[in-house]
């Protein structure tokens, strides 16, 4: 575990503050250890859009928390190119590493060639070239973000993917509920659904094309299934009672969800297929909140069949229920960790909602946030990070800590209230 | 549930709702159509075989009211008591963990203890030996005491007596193994067996878990006889008390030393160096 050090007084660092407001992001606590870069301004004129790439890549790497960005205003020089690089000037600054970049543009397309420069050894760490079709500036910014990030961390980046949340917002007095897709970031908001009745707990398909959620369109719950290329929705549950919290399966052929068809909340499997459904659990508690381990042979969900609410899993073969936190009154909303051996959840800890992970084999818990209130844990495609989401004021906000704890973030703030983020998987 | 019933609020019916919701409303419904299934079964069947068979409808529902409600009662005494079994059954798992982890590493220590005095004996017992080939051979070892009169030694009552005090060793009487060896060295503090003396007090005293004697011991043997083949293996044992008490620059420097040595031991010290350094 690295050590962490945690400020007396949160460190704002605001970043990228000449660009936009929407994408202040706020670095409430950091890595002690961090990687000192400079993204030098990228060579980016005449081009039909303004996003200023370079700060977009800076934001990520700090967001991460295992960056410090060099101040652009210091910067001795800023070279475009490996050629026109001073080594000494950028030691002199004990910066790590250099971003630069170039793109350029031929027939509404962007081409962007970049250099990771490593300062001390005076050589190119890394170069590469790519210009992908659609893209806005945006988005090679995003890739240059991940490539840097894997080739200085080791582990992928997931700054390119996206996320997706549910806001609500007052408009004309009545409330307004927007399904929202967003870059990790928070950047780039937008509305893939909205109803004046509300959303709730959006879920990807694995392949990212697809999202599944809650509607209370018709004034009761229904499950819906809404694909975002072609902006059809499809109706999968309208059972009498609760039809909630649908959770696609790793491979995609099936769909976890909580229906009260039955009699009382029970944790069901529909075959998107063959569009039957299997009762998984068999209780008079409540069973809820399923979600997948990645393998698929598990479903996690919330019961209280222990009269209190507590994480229990279900292997989908067997039906074989088994419960998986002992600690405390209160665990719930799990997502599985990436690498299957933990879990990430909601649990109360001195009458407080924290975000919490547990080592399954051990048992041994650890909480991640110290804000109170934190719910909805989602994790990155690349197990690195936790999004969920939390208040500030009385706004709902999401925030973001990494899985060690070590760094935190809140997203920028929205125009309305946040909550129940959902992190894509990686688009192959 | 403070949490809880915000969200509801904003939710109305939700999941969310459905956890904050006491189990008692949910389960009610179901409970009532159970209620039907379970009167057959238990409490009614004693009502319909009852020699009176028709009662009066009153007594009937309360009946029925009671029923419900012992339902619910049992079925959150029952919740509890699940909650209850499962988190001892979770204990239960975790200390029998934590019993058989306890006691790997005590094994592990006692066997370190045992193969590592016991497997230091027979190493000691070839250096003896060997250090007996020499001087039945030729003459005596090289730094042959100077202060005692070789003439006025029998060589062979040192060595007896050594072995005496060694035996006492082989055969775990460490108390009398102590006694005697500090007897041999009162003796002969210069002997041709003096530094094997040292080590194996050195030993004992760990052995017996005075570190501090130990190291006290062993830094003796250093000091004494610093290039007595002796003292590599003194040196070694030295490392790995440093190393048990935390001080890891001190053992690092004994063990580098082992480690540069042209003997066996030095084998050993590279492996723990590479292993715990």
């Amino acid at each position: 575990m690295k050590k962490l050090l945690s400020f007396a007084a949160p460190l704002l660092l605001l970043v990228a503050s000449s660009v936009s407001a929407q994408l202040v992001v706020e670095v409430t606590s950091g890595n002690d250890k961090p990687i000192k870069i400079a993204v030098v301004p990228f060579d980016q004129q005449n081009l039909s859009e303004r996003t200023d790439v370079a700060s977009v890549v800076e934001s990520d790497l700090v967001r991460s928390g295992q960056f410090v960005a060099t101040d652009r205003d210091s910067m001795l020089s800023k070279p475009i190119s490996v050629q026109e690089v001073a080594y000494r000037d950028w030691r002199l600054m004990s910066v790590d590493y250099l971003v630069l970049g170039r793109i350029n543009e031929q027939g509404g397309q962007f081409a962007i060639t970049y250099e990771l420069v490593d300062v001390s050894a005076q050589r190119v760490h890394d170069r590469g070239i790519t210009s992908i079709p659609g893209a806005e500036l945006r988005d090679l910014a995003h890739w240059v973000s991940d490539r840097v990030y894997e080739k200085l961390t080791g582990f992928k980046g997931a700054f390119g993917t996206n996320i997706a949340f549910v806001k609500e917002k007052n408009v004309g007095g009545e409330p307004l509920y927007q399904l929202i897709k967003a870059d990790a970031d928070g950047a780039r908001e937008h509305v893939i659904y909205e109803s004046r009745a509300p959303l709730m707990s959006p879920s990807w398909s694995p392949d990212a094309s697809q999202i599944a959620y809650v509607s209370f369109e018709s004034g009761r719950p229904r499950i819906m299934k809404h694909d975002l290329t072609t902006n059809n929705r499809e109706q999968l549950t309208n059972f009498k009672g609760l039809n909630s919290s649908p959770a696609w399966s790793p491979k995609g052929d099936k769909m976890a969800m909580v229906l009260s068809r039955d009699g009382n909340p029970e944790i069901y499997l529909l075959d998107l297929t063959t569009r039957q459904f299997t009762r998984m659990t068999r209780h008079y508690a409540i069973d809820t909140e399923p979600t997948w381990t990645h393998d698929g042979e598990y479903i996690i969900f919330t019961s209280n069949r222990s009269s209190k609410p507590q994480i229990y899993q279900v292997h989908v073969e067997t039906g074989v229920v088994e419960r998986l936190t002992f600690e405390g009154e209160y665990n719930a909303r799990p997502r599985a960790t990436l690498d299957g051996k933990g879990l990430v959840f909601v649990h109360q800890r001195d009458s407080v909602f924290h975000i919490a992970v547990q080592d399954i084999a051990s048992g041994r818990i650890f909480v991640l946030t110290k804000t109170s209130l934190d719910e909805s844990p989602t994790v990155s495609p690349n197990g690195r990070t936790v999004m969920y989401a939390t208040k500030r004021g009385d706004q709902g906000i999401l925030a973001a800590v990494s899985v060690d704890g070590g760094v935190k973030i809140n997203l920028p703030a929205s125009d309305g209230d946040v909550r129940e983020p959902a992190w894509a998987p990686y688009v192959d | 549930m403070l949490k809880l019933s915000s969200l509801s609020n904003k939710f109305g019916v939700s999941h969310v709702l459905a956890l904050a919701v006491s189990v008692a409303s949910i389960s009610s419904v179901s409970a009532q159509v159970e209620t039907r299934d379970s009167t057959g079964e238990s409490v009614s069947q004693a009502f319909y075989n009852s020699p009176q068979p028709r009662v009066a409808e009153q007594p009937q529902q309360a009946n029925a009211g009671d029923l419900f409600f012992e339902v619910q009662q049992l079925r959150e005494e029952m919740m509890q008591l699940r909650g209850l079994v499962e988190e001892q059954a979770y204990e239960i798992k975790r200390l029998k963990q934590q019993r058989l982890d306890d006691y790997m590493d005590l094994d592990r220590r006692v066997a370190a203890l045992t193969l590592g005095s016991g497997g230091a004996i027979q190493v000691a017992q070839s250096n003896q030996s060997a250090n007996q080939v020499t001087t039945d051979v030729e003459e005596a070892p090289v730094n042959k005491p100077v202060d005692v009169d070789p003439a006025q030694v029998d060589p062979n009552a040192e060595r007896d007596e050594y072995r005496a005090a060694f035996g006492l060793l082989t055969s775990r009487k460490m108390p009398e193994a102590l006694v005697a060896f500090e007897a041999f060295l009162a003796k002969y503090p210069q002997g041709k067996y003096a530094a094997n003396a040292y080590y194996w007090m050195g030993e004992i005293y760990g052995f017996q878990g005075d570190s501090d004697k130990a190291e006290a011991q062993f830094l003796m043997l250093i000091q004494a006889f610093p290039d007595d083949r002796k003292t590599i293996d003194g040196r070694f044992k030295l490392g790995k008390l440093l190393f048990e008490q935390g001080d890891y620059t001190g053992a690092r420097e004994q063990l580098d030393i082992v480690a540069a040595s042209n003997t066996e031991t030095a084998n050993l010290a590279k492996a723990f160096i590479r292993d715990n350094l």
